[in-house]
């Protein structure tokens, strides 16, 4: 999982220290979530467009 | 007064423009300051613009439907010489000196604009209980939200200040207050009414709409929005034959039981109204919520990010959210945007078995004002997260949705319906809303208040 402190830290965001309780679920549930959906694209995979919409 | 009624009566002079701004100035003098739906009202503007009118009427020029109606623009979207906040204190004094293009296609078919509506802080939530102009109120009972972000559009319209209002919606946005006011909103197809003057919240999933109080309204209004002035007519009720998918999956878990139920009463009377009704399966729903929230996220975070110092000017909610965007890795970012168009490919061949998808537009009725989560079968959800989770697929897939009210729950609120159909086929999906509408009996009924 990535350290979402640290990373911060590295992009100089400006994340209180009060405000983790709330950043750090919502951070780790998205990785949680995305991680196996984008272990399944194919590597062609390009991003959507708007000519996508069919 | 519909829109079709109101502009009928325009035409038989009946009634003038004039009539209409002032019977709208006067209600909303009389019950806004409960409701808190609008940010500015333009009088005076308003009322010069329907005189105007009124001597076009009176010399033979009609505009169309929308000739001589008075309407309200979401905060969010741009007027020239009329102050567009977008909710936010970053904006409160920010006079555009030119109007979006949705606003001149609006004006040019002759609608007036009365004021501009309260909304979410930047679009970004669903309560519209805006920390810098105040909580807007729902019409049918003040203690609860109206939804958003587009909240202070659907109060009025459900008030009866006006017919129609303006709305955005990137992640439920127009649906969610239509849903739990009691009225009818429609995202369109991505991309279809344009976005050109309207503050950003998140470029991929920004939609613009109406929201009406009939289907009616809300398409004369759609097809005026996307320029079509000069061939509006009201799309006929019909269902017969026509293939409605009802989701199997994900869509009917974790319902309030009067949702859930309204909603299956609502599949019944589709069937008897002729459509052929069927259950499919869709593809991964949680996946495209998952990408959606990220996507949103990031988006609005390098909207706003040169912002990020200024945080006492921004809501403790939004900040939040703007924090968790800025952390979001590009790869992150792109991936998610990969799956979106893997997804997109999957999901489109639903449209080969049904025409339409028939669903709750929210799992609940309006929650109370400062309430942060809902129950399912003692479960707590947080609110934001069960007010999109069943409109936000249709923004990552770019696809029209219709919410439309199909029933009130005990404690008297309104109860929303959806009906989603593929890229450019909101004219089926104003049909079918129409035919439900009618069986429904719930047309632009006003709260008791």
């Amino acid at each position: 999982m990535t350290d979402w402190r640290a990373l911060a830290a590295a992009l100089r965001a400006p994340i209180e220290q009060e405000d983790w309780a709330q950043v750090l679920p919502v951070m780790e549930n998205l990785e949680r979530a995305l991680d196996p959906l984008r272990e399944n694209l194919d590597h062609g995979e390009a991003p959507w467009t708007s000519d996508d919409i069919e | 007064m519909t829109i079709l009624e109101a502009g009928r009566a325009l035409r038989e002079r009946r009634v003038s423009a004039a009539e209409l701004v002032t019977q709208a100035l006067d209600r909303i003098a009389r019950a806004d300051p409960k409701l808190n739906a609008f940010i500015t009202v333009t009088a005076d503007a308003a009322r010069a613009r329907a005189k105007l009118l009124d001597e076009e009427l009176a010399q033979g020029r009609n505009r169309g439907p929308l000739h001589g109606i008075p309407i309200a623009h979401k905060d969010m979207i741009e007027t020239k010489g009329v102050r567009s906040t977008a909710g936010s204190k970053l904006f409160a004094n920010h006079v555009p000196d030119s109007d979006a293009e949705l606003v001149q296609r609006l004006d040019a078919a002759g609608a007036i604009m009365i004021g501009k509506t309260n909304l979410h802080e930047l679009c970004h939530g669903i309560t519209s209980s805006n920390p810098h102009f105040g909580a807007v109120h729902n019409p049918w009972d003040f203690d609860r939200i109206p939804g958003g972000s587009s909240g202070g559009s659907a109060a009025a319209v459900a008030a009866g200040f006006v017919p129609m209002a303006t709305g955005t919606d990137t992640g439920g946005s127009i649906r969610i207050p239509a849903s739990y006011c009691g009225v009818v909103g429609l995202k369109p197809t991505f991309n279809y009414v344009s976005c050109r003057g309207v503050m950003p919240l998140a470029f991929t999933l920004d939609h613009a709409g109406p929201i009406g109080r009939t289907v009616g309204d809300a398409a004369l209004s759609f097809f005026s929005m996307t320029g079509g002035a000069g061939q509006i007519t009201l799309p006929q009720p019909d269902l017969k034959n026509l293939r409605m998918g009802v989701p199997g999956n994900f869509f009917f878990d974790r319902l309030h039981p009067e949702v859930a139920s309204a909603v299956r009463k609502a599949v019944q009377t589709a069937g008897a109204l002729g459509a052929e009704v069927r259950e499919i399966r869709l593809p991964d729903v949680d996946a495209l919520n998952t990408i959606g929230r990220l996507i949103q996220l990031a988006e609005a975070s390098t909207v706003w990010k040169r912002y990020q110092h200024r945080r006492a000017d921004f809501g403790s909610d939004v900040y939040a959210l703007l924090q968790e965007g800025l952390l979001i890795p590009a790869t992150d970012y792109l991936d998610a945007q990969r799956v979106r168009r893997k997804l997109s490919r999957e999901f489109s061949k639903v449209w080969e078995q049904v025409d339409c998808l028939i669903a709750p537009a929210t799992p609940v009725t309006a929650p109370k004002i400062g309430e942060t989560q809902v129950q399912f079968d003692g479960a707590a959800e947080d609110v934001r997260l069960a007010s999109t989770r069943l409109t936000r697929p249709f923004n990552v897939l770019g696809w029209p949705a219709l919410s439309l009210p199909c029933g009130f729950s005990e404690s008297g609120m309104p109860i929303g319906l959806q009906l989603a159909g593929a890229p450019k086929r909101e004219l089926m999906l104003f049909r079918a809303g129409a035919a439900l509408e009618d069986a429904f009996g719930l047309a632009g009924k006003i709260p008791n208040r």
